[in-house]
């Protein structure tokens, strides 16, 4: 173990003296089930981009800037998430500089004549308060990703993304750790029309059985109908679930 | 029939359903079902440099892909980007060792962080590995059967787990030698579903049913309320419909991206 005592006391000695290389993280959140409030996405300061002199410290994990600088992380949640909140955590000991982290979405229009823009949301300052700190904040926002219908640029032609940004001034006194993001699938609205003849837009179950269709795990029983009110046998339930979670390739 | 609770079983082992909180996922985390086999491969080029070891930490010597630190000891951390509850089966370190007196030493961390008001920074290890003697490039394998939990500890004082940013990553340390290098990791992990609960939710689902802990799952995961009157059914046929509902409501289909 002495190696590891030595890596410790080395880190926390040449902190401030230089600068890190960042390594990009990969991330989609996308992994977990269900609808349920509560799914955690951590983005740490070290999957922030921007110029160069992003620096860990003053303690482990967190980063400061050397120069007065804005850095960015994609947000990697699936379509259609309901993002429910995020907490920032940041240390400011300076009285005269703050830190600001916000959410914003990414409007891009990719084609030969780009129009980017973008639509702010949640935005935090610090003030005051010294030391080590978080913030929460509150943002009840469904992830799309597709651009905006207006505009002349087709959905097939956006590359709309969410990203944090943190603005830091140029003070090791104001640190950022990362942001962690609460998350919890939905299911998509019903469309408008019906796909099957005896699934009307009245059936209790017309939402999620659409789902289905546009997830294309369902074709229904034949002659234009889902028959709702048929039994599932085992044999299509193995259908179902194999078709809907793409089960099983080795990679072995 | 049973074939409801049958769909509740084979729902919950193949979209593990865990109520905990999660961290984000990286790549082959992707995977559904609990057998084993999903692999994240974590290459030397995630491993970020710490110290005095920055700048010096480049590829391409002795081969493509590995990394060596120039005439530095070398410290770097890569995260470890797996979902809640997930069982790490083991890791692959791939690696060159052609020094007869210095190593390279690999682990994984789990980062205790309370960020609140006075922060408390902890660390436990798991599956230390030094090389040693055999020259030339080689793999080791570490076998693991570590639960990934991101949860701060019980008994942390003053710190809501929301508060907590608890975290695994992998620690490389290479000591000052140009004939070390390292290649990457590749861990092997398996979903789980979450343990049972101690009480029942469904007066019809007792902590004895065969299905009991599957059945809470999908409780957890907001994917069933029951059937009414504090029950689920379990022994009631499944129509499309409902079958249609639960994976629907499981999976969150289906957004259009375009």
């Amino acid at each position: 173990m002495r190696v590891r005592k030595a890596w410790i006391v080395s880190c926390f000695a040449v902190f401030f003296a230089i600068s890190a290389t960042l390594a990009a993280q990969t991330s989609d959140g996308s992994d977990n089930f269900g609808t349920t409030d509560g799914i955690d996405l951590w983005i740490p300061a070290s999957s922030f981009t921007g110029p160069a002199g992003w620096i860990e410290g003053p303690a482990f994990g967190y980063f400061y800037s050397t120069a007065e600088a804005s850095y960015h992380a994609v947000v990697p949640l699936p379509q259609g998430a309901l993002l429910d909140s995020w907490r920032a955590f940041f240390y400011d000991g300076s009285g005269t500089n703050n830190f600001t982290v916000g959410l914003v979405k990414w409007l891009d229009d990719t084609t030969a004549n780009p129009t980017p823009g973008n639509q702010g949301f949640g935005v935090f300052t610090s003030s005051g308060t010294p030391g080590y700190n978080n913030h929460h904040q509150v943002e009840n926002l469904t992830i799309d990703l597709r651009e905006p219908s207006s505009g002349g640029v087709t959905r097939a032609e956006a590359a709309d993304f969410y990203s944090f940004y943190v603005v830091m001034p140029t003070d090791f006194q104001v640190a950022f750790k990362g942001v962690r993001v609460v998350w919890h699938r939905q299911v998509s609205p019903a469309p408008a029309t019906a796909t099957f003849n005896d699934v009307p837009t009245t059936d209790p179950g017309f939402q999620y059985i659409e789902a289905l269709v546009a997830s294309g795990i369902t074709a229904g029983c034949g002659n234009g109908g889902y028959c709702p009110d048929a039994t599932l046998t085992r044999r299509q339930m193995a259908i179902f679930l194999s078709k809907a979670l793409g089960l099983h390739w080795p990679n072995r | 029939m049973r074939l409801r609770t049958a769909f509740a079983v084979c729902l919950t082992l193949a979209a593990l359903c865990l109520p905990l909180a999660a961290q984000p996922s990286g790549g082959g985390a992707d995977e559904f079902g609990t057998t084993d086999g999903n692999d994240l491969w974590i290459p030397a080029s995630q491993f970020v440099a710490e110290g005095s070891a920055v700048g010096h930490w480049l590829t391409g010597l002795p081969a493509t892909d590995y990394y060596i630190g120039i005439n530095s000891h070398v410290y770097a951390l890569a995260p470890v980007a797996l979902p809640q509850g997930a069982l790490v089966d083991g890791w692959d370190v791939m690696y060159y060792d052609n020094s007869a007196t210095n190593d390279i030493q690999v682990e994984l961390v789990k980062t205790y962080g309370d960020t609140t008001n006075a922060p408390t920074i902890a660390f436990s290890y798991f599956g230390n590995f030094v090389s040693s003697g055999t020259p030339g490039y080689a793999t080791h394998h570490q076998a693991s059967g570590h639960t990934i939990d991101l949860r701060e500890p019980a008994p942390a004082t003053s710190v809501t787990r929301d508060q907590a940013v608890d975290s695994y990553r992998f620690y490389l340390s290479m000591q000052n030698d140009n004939n070390l290098a390292f290649r990457g990791v590749r861990l092997t992990w398996h979903r789980q579903v979450s343990p049972a609960p101690a009480s029942p939710t469904f007066n019809d689902v007792p902590v004895s049913d065969p299905a009991f802990q599957y059945v809470e799952a999908l409780v957890a995961s907001g994917i069933t309320a029951g059937c009414g009157s504090g029950n689920f059914c379990p022994n009631a046929s499944l129509t499309r419909r409902q079958m249609a509902v639960f994976l629907a409501k499981a999976l969150g289909l289906h957004w259009p991206s375009r």
